[in-house]
């Protein structure tokens, strides 16, 4: 496992997936504070503005600039949850790497757990640089908040994200094709987002997690959803057990 | 002592029966020529040994373990798959020493050692710092051997293991798979009959699936190649062809195929029959430039049986 699992992490360095995740995440945390800072005064410098839009635009405060932040990285980071691990398992079976690997005296769902700690590490740490970079924004533009509710929006995110990067792994387990992956993975975000939008679902799923995390980093503090932590707790391992289960029944 | 055991192997892709009850095993110390056309069940029955496929009936069993995906045979068997592949992004000695020797838990020092050892067996040692993608094939092929061989195996299954390689490296390759026979046993399918010939004790021949004959390499050509002459003549084809044409219809002969101004004659099991030859030709007038005795070869066993399996099928 832990040899499994070095590698993952180096593959994810040399492909540069870590860079590429973290950059887009940075870039992202980066960006959530400056637009809510500067995006009125943006507009009020294009000619051609009609008059009166910077007043009904939301004036520029801290907690704009969370809300910008938070949903920043939950769009590029589902994004990139979906399709970072998309090729992980599918792309080794069809490459014969898998077969090489599956061939020594490996478990198939060590060779699964190790692919999820990866992403577990790669998001962790796009994650932690990302937010990091939106405190000190928000902290530089605005004001300097309470470290520990970003610590809070940082967590919630990886649940998040994670929950969406297992999915995406299960897709790349259960298909044939890194297309078909993709399709599969991007399909079932699409109908989990429109379930969600039930009252009684969206309360279990791990996005009723963001708006806690978003109310944590603003200073104020929410009751935390318990019903979507556990859920996401029991969702990702399940996710991780249905891919076991079916990569035990394949033929390599 | 059997070392591999199949029995009854049987394993069916979709409308496909790729193997129809295949049986054989392989003395401990050996290396088994397994061999066959394509198609006909090779790389099959290895993935099954190797713990990558399921039989849908029958066993197969490596130092009396049952091979399967979760079997312990697994860490007595070295694997060379038909067309090894890699991590590219990945150097041969971090695939070897960092990457496959962990997958079996050897210890730092034993894995550093074990794959200079390699490396320098299979003549990689100038490229071990190199990336793996960067190598060609008959490098892949090497390095996909070193790792078939890490953990000391006793069972090494090499799926094609010379396709891939020029002459060059064919002959290397086959001196290495020779030189194992004094530490492990080999596995070796393949469709190439001199390689065969050359470092197999014995051989299994394998059509449809199913074992057509297995025996020791020896005993399958006394028992089933038949004599052969290759005669050639000064003289125009079509007067060769003339005369092949004679001879074929003289007691005790299979066949005589002109090929210009060359004959080769199948004898049958009446060994006399080349004096008959020899005075045919003799006859014919035509100035004879060689007359020569053919050695049984594999290829004519291998044509006889599988020509055989066909026409019973």
């Amino acid at each position: 496992m832990v040899t499994l699992l070095r590698k993952e992490l180096r593959e994810q360095w040399r492909s540069n997936r870590l860079l590429v995740v973290a950059a887009v995440l940075v870039a992202m945390g980066i960006l959530g504070p400056l637009t809510a800072r500067y995006m009125n005064e943006m507009l009020g410098s294009i000619p051609g503005t009609p008059e009166g839009l910077e007043a009904v635009l939301p004036p520029p405060t801290a907690e704009l600039a969370v809300n910008e932040l938070a949903e920043n990285l939950a769009q590029f980071g589902l994004i990139l949850a979906l399709l970072v691990p998309m090729a992980a398992v599918v792309g080794e079976k069809t490459s014969g790497t898998a077969a090489l690997t599956l061939s020594k005296p490996v478990s198939r769902g060590a060779f699964l757990a190790a692919k999820l700690l990866a992403l577990v590490a790669t998001f962790g740490l796009g994650l932690f640089l990302a937010v990091g970079a939106g405190y000190a924004y928000t902290g530089m533009l605005f004001a300097w908040l309470p470290v520990g509710g970003f610590v809070q929006l940082a967590g919630a995110l990886l649940i998040y994200l994670l929950f969406y990067a297992s999915l995406a792994l299960l897709a790349s387990t259960l298909m044939r094709s890194q297309l078909a992956a993709a399709g599969l993975a991007f399909g079932l975000a699409l109908v989990l987002g429109i379930v969600g939008t039930l009252p009684a679902v969206g309360v279990l799923l791990p996005s009723a997690l963001l708006a806690w995390g978003r109310s944590a980093a603003s200073g104020v503090p929410s009751e935390l959803p318990w019903k979507a932590l556990a859920a996401a707790s029991l969702l990702i391992p399940g996710l991780l057990a249905i891919g076991w289960a079916a990569l035990r029944r394949q033929e390599l | 002592m059997s070392v591999l055991e199949v029995e009854g192997l049987r394993k069916a892709f979709r409308q496909v029966q790729a193997l129809d009850g295949l049986s054989f095993a392989v003395e401990a110390g050996t290396v088994f020529g397994f061999l066959g056309p394509n198609g006909a069940g090779k790389t099959t029955t290895l993935r099954i040994l190797a713990g990558l496929a399921r039989p849908d009936s029958g066993s197969a069993c490596v130092a009396g373990h049952p091979a399967g995906p979760a079997s312990p045979a697994r860490r007595l068997v070295g694997y060379l798959p038909e067309e090894p592949r890699f991590y590219t992004w990945m150097t041969a000695t971090e695939f070897l020493r960092d990457y496959v020797a962990g997958l079996f838990g050897l210890k730092a020092e034993e894995a550093r050692r074990r794959t200079n050892e390699l490396l320098s067996l299979v003549g990689l040692q100038d490229a071990a710092r190199r990336r793996i993608a960067g190598f060609s094939r008959g490098m892949r092929q090497r390095l996909g051997l070193a790792q078939a061989l890490l953990n000391r195996p006793q069972v090494v299954l090499l799926d094609e293991p010379v396709s891939a390689l020029d002459p060059a490296g064919r002959r290397d390759m086959l001196l290495l798979i020779e030189d194992l026979r004094r530490t492990t046993t080999v596995l070796m399918s393949t469709h190439i009959l001199d390689d065969v010939e050359r470092v197999c004790d014995s051989v299994g021949i394998i059509k449809d699936g199913r074992m057509v004959t297995v025996d020791e390499r020896q005993a399958l050509l006394d028992r089933y190649a038949t004599p052969r002459i290759e005669i050639a003549f000064r003289a125009q084809p079509d007067r060769v062809a003339a005369w092949a044409e004679q001879v074929r219809r003289l007691p005790g002969i299979v066949s005589a195929v002109p090929d210009e101004a060359l004959v080769r004659i199948q004898l049958g099991t009446d060994l006399a029959a080349d004096q008959q030859v020899l005075a045919q030709a003799v006859a014919s007038g035509m100035p004879v430039e060689r007359f020569e005795h053919g050695r049984p070869k594999l290829e004519d066993v291998f044509l006889r049986l599988v020509g055989q399996a066909k026409e019973a099928a």
